[in-house]
């Protein structure tokens, strides 16, 4: 017997209004693999046609939604919200500790340093806590650890000019002042540290001071008279000494700028550096002419007038 | 309703309107066939939805079949909410079980049998039969034999009769209470008749039906 099944037959099948015998057929045809898949294809089909009665989907389903999500005890809570939950408390987590490092980052510093740093045109005189007193130049900083005491080694860190009076300890402490080119290792004394435009002077005024250089086969120099005088350029790494006037590079604590047959090019660089201005002037010629004598450097004004009076050019700053 | 949305959505991502649209319309095009392999555009499109996000092939699986699963399970529970928790529990089962991970037949067919398996234990127990063992019930995976099939349409189409053949006050009265949940004393009020007439209605409703439940396990 051909076994083919219509669509309308199983609607009879499915409504009881078929014959024992058209009931024969559709049971040897069950029996055949994959019709099964079509009576249920079927079935559904009836239903949807002649459905008994219509439920209300919409409030059912977030019914069993809601079911899935909150009344679960069974522990088999719907996963992918649970990860998503989840990844979102690791995330909580994990930004946690990132600003938490960061704050502790960004914090060590404050906690274990003191940052001092001056203005242009500004000196500031320190005393340090082992009774080490630092004379900051203007546009310059200076870090000092907060427990310089309980180190093994006294260090701080500079940059711009500083003039150091550092006090012998009676254990013996080096003291060591650290900046971009070079560290200058001290056990007690008085030296000035210049450190600008790359290029970083030291000059001695009482004791002893070891000059080394930052950079890797840097040179060290030793320092041990009054106007012992050490520079070094990091490009090259060199130590150059020389003896020098001290009170050149030291009287700027007093205000005023001293120079002995200096080039007036560098007259004008170190009042640029002093006051944090470019300076312009309408002879050329006059940069490289010699200068020696002391300038007060209380007032900006007062330096160019003298210089323009001097050189009998105009000084002024580049706006 | 959002399920349509998410399902638009997915459509939209997988690249194909048409196979969306395809899942609204119900499949009348291809049920014309007959006796080929019916490996329908729906059941590619839950499938390909399932391997994009579960929850939203479960949801659109219940979108499209929840409506037809409770139409036919109220066939042999005659109760709307009976109907509906039977439903609810197949696909709650389906989800919590992650039955669609290793489905081999069409989601249909799963369903279809879910529902018939457990709307029939329902009614079995509620006929106070004994119910078939429950490994029926949990797994309906496995495939019946075509009289086991046939058993459960000659179920409802007994119950369906029965109901047809109850004196129509009582037939009434019945189907107020159980098709639309309707509570005694409300039904009472309507047909202007005692709780207790309602009650000896409804019990005898249920022993007949009861008689006819039971013809049907004998066979």
């Amino acid at each position: 017997m051909n076994t083919k099944i219509h669509k309308q037959l199983l609607f009879q099948y499915f409504s009881g209004n078929t014959t024992p015998l058209e009931n024969a057929r559709i049971e040897s045809w069950l029996g055949v693999e994959g019709n099964e898949e079509i009576f249920y294809r079927y079935l559904d089909d009836w239903e949807r046609e002649y459905p008994q009665y219509v439920p209300n989907k919409a409030v059912v389903f977030s019914k069993f939604e809601n079911q899935l999500y909150v009344k679960d005890t069974e522990g088999l809570t719907k996963q992918p919200k649970a990860i998503r939950l989840l990844l979102k408390r690791w995330w909580a987590l994990a930004a946690c500790v990132v600003f938490m490092m960061m704050g502790i980052y960004l914090s060590s510093d404050w906690i274990l340093y003191k940052n001092y740093s001056t203005e242009y045109g500004e000196t500031m005189t320190l005393m340090l806590d082992d009774k080490s007193q630092v004379v900051l130049n203007a546009n310059s900083e200076l870090r000092v650890p907060r427990w310089i005491n309980l180190a093994d080694e006294r260090e701080v860190w500079m940059d711009g000019e500083a003039f150091f009076k550092v006090s012998k300890k009676a254990n013996k402490r080096k003291f060591f002042v650290r900046t971009p080119d070079l560290t200058v290792e001290v056990l007690g004394t008085k030296f000035n540290v210049s450190s600008r435009h790359k290029v970083t002077k030291v000059v001695l005024q009482e004791g002893k001071v070891k000059v080394k250089s930052n950079s890797i086969n840097g040179e060290h120099a030793l320092l041990e008279e009054n106007g012992d005088y050490a520079e070094v350029d990091n490009k090259v790494g060199k130590i150059v000494t020389k003896k020098v006037d001290e009170s050149l590079y030291t009287t700027w604590q007093l205000k005023r700028l001293k120079f002995e047959n200096s080039e007036l090019k560098s007259v004008m660089q170190s009042i640029e550096d002093y006051y944090g201005v470019q300076l312009n002037t309408s002879d050329t010629n006059v940069v490289v002419r010699k200068f020696s004598g002391t300038l007060p450097n209380d007032d900006l004004e007062a330096i160019l007038k003298a210089l323009s009076n001097i050189y009998n050019t105009d000084f002024t700053v580049v706006k | 309703m959002v399920i349509k949305k998410k399902g638009k959505m997915l459509a939209e991502s997988i690249g194909s309107k048409a196979e969306y649209k395809r899942l609204q319309i119900s499949d009348d095009k291809t049920s014309e066939e007959v006796g080929g392999v019916l490996k329908t555009d729906n059941e590619l499109f839950l499938k390909e939805a399932f391997q994009k996000d579960e929850w939203l092939g479960c949801s659109l699986l219940f979108e499209h079949y929840y409506a037809p699963l409770c139409s036919h399970a109220i066939r042999y529970v005659y109760s709307r909410e009976y109907a509906e928790d039977i439903v609810a529990e197949v696909f709650k089962e389906f989800w919590q079980k992650k039955h669609f991970e290793n489905i081999t037949i069409s989601f249909r067919t799963y369903l279809y049998r879910a529902v018939r398996n457990r709307s029939l234990n329902h009614s079995r127990r509620e006929f106070k039969q004994s119910v078939v063992d429950e490994q029926d019930l949990t797994i309906p995976s496995s495939a019946l034999r075509p009289d086991e099939m046939m058993m459960y349409d000659q179920l409802y189409q007994k119950i369906q009769s029965g109901i047809d053949g109850l004196p129509p006050k009582c037939r009434k009265i019945f189907l107020m209470s159980r098709f639309e949940g309707k509570k005694l004393k409300e039904i009472a009020a309507l047909q202007n008749i005692s709780i207790r007439t309602v009650e000896t209605h409804i019990s005898k409703a249920l022993s007949i039906l009861r008689e006819v439940v039971k013809d049907n396990s004998q066979d």
